[in-house]
């Protein structure tokens, strides 16, 4: 928005303080606004915008390594969390079978509702291997779903994320994100 | 000098003040959601009847975003069945939209004797979540609206009874 005056609200400033005391006054202004800036912005917000984006929070990437095994990794960013149960991941297209996922030890979390949880805090890889129905050069979309929550006492929908892998020559890979 | 010294400080410590109070006392009283897209919403209830979430227009509203898998969703609902009882004479009317598994939502509302309507839904309700503010799709996610349906405090995370009661004690 632009503020115009007419010309003779313009004659206000000699009442001002800042007019009569030039630069002293100047620069005292320009402290009490920056002191002004900190303070409100270190105050507390209900506008809740303090928590990461999901994406941020669950920082997700895969691989194919030799062998043929998926390697599904997330950097979890401190104080955030995700449960081993509500992982769930799938392979497209469909004639690619998937072994069961081997998971790391997790950690016991404790829980008033559900009681004991095993989560992942920090970075976690999961290792899927391919039991069969892939071919050198194939490329499959990798379809993984999670959930985690933040410590700071929200969770978050269920993620779904994907993941273009190609095979290449003898069991190494190159990825591409969607 | 030391006059035109004092009052500026005055003046800056005063909107400081001014400020700081308004962060910190007024959760309610501004928001740019829109909460149309709620009210126009239609869900199914725990019955399967659909139910326009206009209808309790009117009221004050808290509507609450929340999942059976999310324990701060848990941790609120007794605040606000216990409100619900105590303050739905006055015209206060809580509303959940579970983004759930229609059996878990049931059994968890009777076993907890929810006593407000529950609606239930999938990515649809996802989507009103986030046409509601909820852009990060954190649960819980709770709207207060006031009587005439504008929304008055959005809030992610469990609500304490004291923080809500000060919101809608001015509403009602």
């Amino acid at each position: 928005m632009r503020w115009i005056f007419p010309a003779s609200a313009l004659s206000v400033r000699r009442y001002l303080p800042i007019y009569y005391l030039g630069r002293d006054m100047i620069m005292l202004t320009r402290w009490l606004v920056g002191v002004l800036l900190v303070v409100v912005s270190a105050l507390p917000s209900h506008a809740d915008g303090d928590f990461l984006e999901p994406e941020q929070a669950f920082r997700f990437s895969a691989k194919l390594s030799s062998g043929g095994v998926l390697e599904v990794r997330y950097l979890i960013a401190d104080g955030y969390y995700m449960y081993r149960d509500r992982f769930l991941f799938d392979v497209e297209p469909g004639t690619v079978v998937l072994g069961a996922a081997r998971f790391p030890p997790g950690q016991w979390h404790e829980d008033e509702f559900f009681g004991r949880s095993e989560i992942f805090r920090g970075d976690v890889t999961i290792e899927i291997p391919i039991v069969s129905g892939m071919e050198h050069g194939q490329t499959i979309r990798l379809v993984a779903i999670s959930q985690g929550c933040a410590d700071a006492g929200i969770c978050y929908l269920p993620t779904t994320q994907t993941m273009d892998l190609m095979l290449l020559g003898s069991f190494g890979a190159t990825t591409e994100e969607r | 000098m030391i006059r035109a010294l004092g009052i500026s400080l005055f003046v800056g410590l005063a909107l400081l003040a001014g400020i700081a109070g308004y962060r910190l006392t007024a959760p309610h009283g501004f928001s740019q959601v829109d909460a149309s897209g709620v009210l126009k919403a239609t869900l199914p209830d725990l019955e399967g009847v659909p139910q326009t979430i206009s209808r309790w227009k009117g009221h004050v509203l808290v509507v609450n975003f929340w999942a059976t898998w999310c324990p701060p969703c848990l941790e609120e609902i007794p605040v606000f069945v216990r409100l619900q009882r105590q303050m739905g004479g006055q015209g206060l009317q809580f509303l959940g939209i579970a983004i759930d598994e229609r059996d878990r939502v049931v059994n968890f509302a009777r076993r907890n004797g929810i006593n407000y309507p529950i609606m239930i839904g999938q990515l649809d309700a996802i989507e009103l979540s986030k046409t509601a503010g909820n852009q990060r799709g954190g649960l819980p996610y709770t709207l207060v609206l006031d009587r005439s349906g504008r929304v008055v405090s959005q809030h992610y995370g469990a609500l304490t009874e004291q923080a809500l009661v000060a919101i809608v004690a001015e509403l009602l």
